[in-house]
């Protein structure tokens, strides 16, 4: 399996949340956010941004739909 | 640990439910209905100001793009089929119109670079140089938890004004891009389509705007001080 270091994994993340990565790189991202803390932390922020961003368009009737950082729909 | 079998969905900032309600704000506007059109106007017209604004050199011109639109989606409403959500076919009409009026102001979104730049989003000082850890995060590069999380509960007004300034200082197909996707929730092939972008370009684009506003409230909120109470 590919291994990735923190250097790369900041520069797929969009591609992760997007579920654009071929399904190895994929797992190399979830294999590398499982052992790293501080990546972790680097993609809940920039999921964190998107919604921050949400929060400046006039929504009144659409509520953000709230997903972790490992793309998982809410329960 | 926090490691999920599931496949990653892309993230949906929330794109709206484009039925019941877009069908009877449709109804009401092919209707005449004044105070249906001055809401929706009240609604939307920041959204597409931030977009025009992309396109054309000043505030005024910006207001004239938006203005134009609306009276074209006013003349255009009987012929507006429904293949798009509403809202994208207002933008589709604002994006038209906003270009032919940055050609005239000739400030024309560049073709050249597609990307706008190059290059690593994230200062390579902050991972470790050559050695055991190479590339992985610095002790003092590694990112810190926020002050709060600026999505949690209602935007400050700082907050707010910190994501505005972090947006207008994107290159413009940046710009365009996180503003469509993050602050309307459009659709990724809805931005591709309107824009007339690949999706990898679109996802380069907006992973690069990302990550400069995220580095602009990690500037605001990652500040390390003692914050009493």
């Amino acid at each position: 399996m590919t291994t990735l270091v923190c250097q790369d994994l900041v520069e797929v993340v969009t591609d992760h949340l997007e579920g654009a990565l071929p399904p190895a790189d994929d797992e190399a991202v979830r294999a590398h956010l499982a052992g790293c803390d501080s990546c972790r932390l680097y993609v809940e922020q920039m999921v964190a941004t998107a919604h921050a961003l949400h929060l400046l368009g006039e929504h009144p009737h659409d509520p953000p739909s709230v997903e972790g950082p490992d793309g998982a729909a809410p329960a | 640990m926090e490691a999920d079998a599931r496949p990653a969905r892309p993230l949906d900032v929330g794109s709206a439910p484009r039925t019941a309600r877009e069908a009877e704000l449709l109804r009401a506007l092919r209707s005449g209905d004044e105070q249906a059109y001055a809401d929706v106007v009240a609604r939307w017209s920041t959204s597409m100001l931030r977009l025009a604004r992309t396109y054309v050199s000043s505030e005024a011109t910006a207001q004239d793009v938006v203005q134009e639109t609306w009276l074209a989606v006013l003349r255009g409403l009987d012929g507006f089929e429904g293949r798009s959500s509403l809202r994208t076919w207002v933008y589709r009409i604002l994006v038209t119109t906003a270009k032919s009026r940055g050609v005239r102001d000739s400030r024309v979104v560049p073709v050249g670079s597609i990307t706008d730049e190059e290059g690593p989003t994230v200062d390579p000082s902050r991972f470790e140089g050559p050695g055991p850890w190479h590339r992985h995060w610095t002790d003092d590069g590694a990112p810190r938890p926020w002050r709060g999380d600026p999505a949690q509960g209602a935007l400050r007004a700082e907050t707010r004004r910190l994501l505005e300034d972090a947006l207008a200082d994107l290159p413009a197909r940046q710009r365009a891009v996180v503003v469509l996707r993050d602050v309307e929730g459009l659709a990724s092939d809805e931005v591709c389509d309107l824009l007339g972008l690949s999706p990898e370009n679109q996802r380069v684009l907006l992973h690069r705007g990302r990550a400069k506003v995220r580095a602009a409230l990690e500037g605001y909120l990652g500040e390390d001080e003692e914050v009493a109470g």
